[in-house]
């Protein structure tokens, strides 16, 4: 029997939403207790800052160019080398519960796997593995599927259509009439993407994810081994939580976000030293990308609207917490915990106000790029707890997963298994991380390049519609940990410059070839 | 809000022998792996969907010489739409395939564009093994 894996996601969590992370909004005594037992991680980047792409490199283990899902919209291919393929083949039931968004949503010819499942009352679809054999999809052999409300067609919202019809009309309408991300806006402030629910608690997404993980859970034998990903939809955007739960924390008693700044003078002067895309979707003359509203102006937030927003996070925080609680606690009961390693981080972050921004988008910035990311190492493997500030990434979760079911390391991993000190990240030479942005649709083209090391973040912009390849960041976190003074242009800082982009041309994939379609816009 | 998505295939087959198999709009399902027939009636092609779904189709330029076909989709959701696909000869024998989807609203260009692209992907597997 080997060690089993909990392997806990959320979908654009910050970093900053965790108590054991210095958050102040929301409550999160389960992830923190986990913290304190494990290994707490300082410096978790994403290689992507939207959902398909970071989500692809979770599974194979490598960067965007190398998987090929370059944007929202490709997908990415079954044939794709995925650990959850070689976690199977070692014995391990495999397990996603929740959200896996490895397949675009928007597929009116069902021409995807994920979006087949559920109408097919399925958990699970036999493709053919990168090495030519044929096997579950991606390795799971149980995909029990849902994304942020009743949207697409998964299991979650065939399950609510067919049990709760009422709860449907509740949700925050995602698309708008012209099949655009919503700009509409609600709650006590008309804040955007925010909508009172009056969903039943246990029916919304966040419960329904862990009743369904703790039924598969309860369906394994004592002897099993087992992988499963928990996979919470929340506290992605829209943020309509249940209205029961808005006691929780009201927005009128919070402080605005430490990233927020108040002054429109000095916020728009900041986004100004900023490379032109940025300064262009604040004003609302440029929308790059599908993640966000096409027509909310950023420069429209005001100060109680994003105080209603973060409440709203904070309560979808606080249900994950809850819930993870719940499935810990089977698992207890079960008598596995001295060998089941959770990890819990997320797939990205959110800008939350930081600039004056929401959402996300090709924005190499702390609120997306900085994620929680906690490793509890089964007890019995008797591992010290700690804290890295080294920098890792979500590219190193698939060597970490094999490492703990006792895989050797795949050539065809770019990552390296999560250090479980500072001294063990020295020792393995673990020191970069890379994060890359690229997005074209509808006649707007986006390219970023980004290296996080020694204590510093650079972004390059490449040639596209905004950037003539000139342009770029460079931020000292430690000094200057809001990222408001970019050094891109100080000529003290030009040799560090040249070091890192150096750097980050050595290491950054060549793009796959040919590249990958984008077929749907998320 | 109008836009468009445009996806191309070079295919290692004559012209010719492309447009022999795509000129014809009646066998659009042939290499259209989403659809199971496309019977036209006059200036319009009714596609049948794997599911059984049918959807009728204006067919605006149907010309062998410019080698170029296009259509307009009548769905509700659609305030415009026009496909056109385009077969170019290249010097050295290959073809060169272009479909472009242009729709009100945009979004919808995905979607539907996603669907000619595995059409394109498709009639270059048959060409290719056939030539």
């Amino acid at each position: 029997m080997g060690r089993k894996v909990l392997l806990i996601t959320t979908d654009q969590q910050r970093y900053d939403t965790l108590g054991c992370n210095g958050g102040v909004y929301s409550r999160t005594p389960v992830v923190d207790g986990l913290a304190a037992q494990g290994i707490r991680y300082e410096r978790a980047h994403p290689q992507s800052v939207v959902c398909m792409p970071s989500r692809s490199t979770m599974i194979t283990g490598q960067h965007p160019s190398t998987h090929g899902v370059w944007m929202n919209g490709v997908p990415l291919p079954t044939d794709s080398p995925s650990i959850v393929e070689e976690v199977h083949r070692a014995g391990y039931a495999t397990a996603l519960i929740g959200k896996a968004h490895f397949e675009p949503y928007m597929d009116p010819f069902g021409v995807f796997a994920e979006n087949r499942l559920a109408a097919a009352e399925s958990f699970s679809e036999d493709a053919r593995w990168h090495d030519g054999t044929m096997g579950p999809l991606y390795g799971f052999d149980h995909m029990e599927l849902a994304t942020h409300g009743p949207a697409a067609p998964l299991h979650y919202s065939r399950w609510l259509l067919l049990n709760h019809p009422e709860a449907l009309a509740g949700f925050f309408p995602v698309l708008d009439g012209d099949f655009e991300v919503s700009a509409e806006g609600g709650g006590d402030t008309g804040a955007v993407q925010v909508k009172d629910n009056p969903i039943a608690r246990e029916v919304y997404h966040t419960d329904w994810v862990a009743d369904r993980t703790i039924s598969w859970l309860e369906g394994r034998a004592q002897d099993e081994d087992w992988f499963c990903w928990m996979s919470f939809p929340d506290p992605h955007h829209p943020w309509d939580p249940p209205s029961s739960e808005n006691h929780r924390v009201s927005w009128r008693d919070i402080d605005l976000p430490e990233g927020y700044i108040a002054s429109a003078a000095e916020r728009e002067a900041v986004l100004s030293a900023k490379p032109r895309h940025w300064m262009d979707w604040y004003t609302g003359r440029v929308v790059s990308n599908f993640e966000a509203p096409l027509k909310w102006v950023p420069a429209t937030l005001e100060a109680d609207q994003l105080a209603e927003i973060t409440a709203k996070n904070a309560i979808e925080v606080e249900m994950i917490d809850e819930a993870i609680g719940r499935v810990l606690a089977v698992i207890a009961a079960k008598g596995w915990d001295d060998d089941v390693d959770i990890i819990f981080t997320t797939d990205h972050g959110e800008l939350g106000g930081d600039f004056g921004l929401l959402f996300k988008g090709p924005y190499h910035t702390a609120g997306l790029m900085r994620l929680p990311l906690i490793w509890r190492p089964a007890p019995s493997a008797k591992v010290d707890p700690a804290t890295v500030t080294a920098p890792v990434g979500l590219v190193d979760l698939a060597p970490t997963i094999g490492q703990i079911v006792g895989l050797a390391p795949a050539d065809w991993m770019e990552g390296s298994a999560l250090p479980v000190t500072d001294d063990d990240a020295a020792s393995r030479g673990i020191e970069r991380t890379l994060t890359e942005w690229d997005s074209e649709l509808f006649g707007v083209a986006v390219h970023l390049r980004t290296i996080t090391r020694d204590g510093f973040t650079l972004t390059m912009c490449l040639p596209g519609t905004s950037h003539d390849g000139t342009e770029g960041e460079l931020y000292d976190l430690a000094e200057d940990p809001l990222e408001r003074v970019n050094l891109w242009d100080d000529p003290s800082r030009r040799s560090l410059r040249d070091e890192l982009i150096d750097d980050l041309r050595r290491h950054q994939p060549p793009a796959r070839q040919p590249r990958l379609e984008c077929v749907a816009p998320v | 809000m109008y836009g468009g998505v445009r996806y191309h295939i070079e295919i290692d087959a004559p012209v010719e022998a492309v447009w022999g198999r795509i000129g014809d709009p009646a066998r659009l399902h042939e290499w259209f792996p989403d659809f199971s027939a496309s019977p036209v009636d006059g200036t319009t092609r009714t596609i049948v969907s794997n599911s059984g779904v049918s959807i009728d189709e204006e067919l605006l330029i149907v010309d062998p010489l410019l080698r170029r076909i296009q259509y307009s989709l009548n769905l509700p959701i659609l305030a415009k739409h026009h496909g056109t696909l385009d077969a170019i000869g290249l010097e050295d024998g290959r073809t060169l395939l272009m479909y472009t989807t242009d729709t009100e609203p945009r979004i919808m260009s995905l979607v539907i564009g996603s669907a000619t692209a595995r059409g394109l992907r498709e009639i270059k597997r048959q060409m290719e093994e056939s030539h």
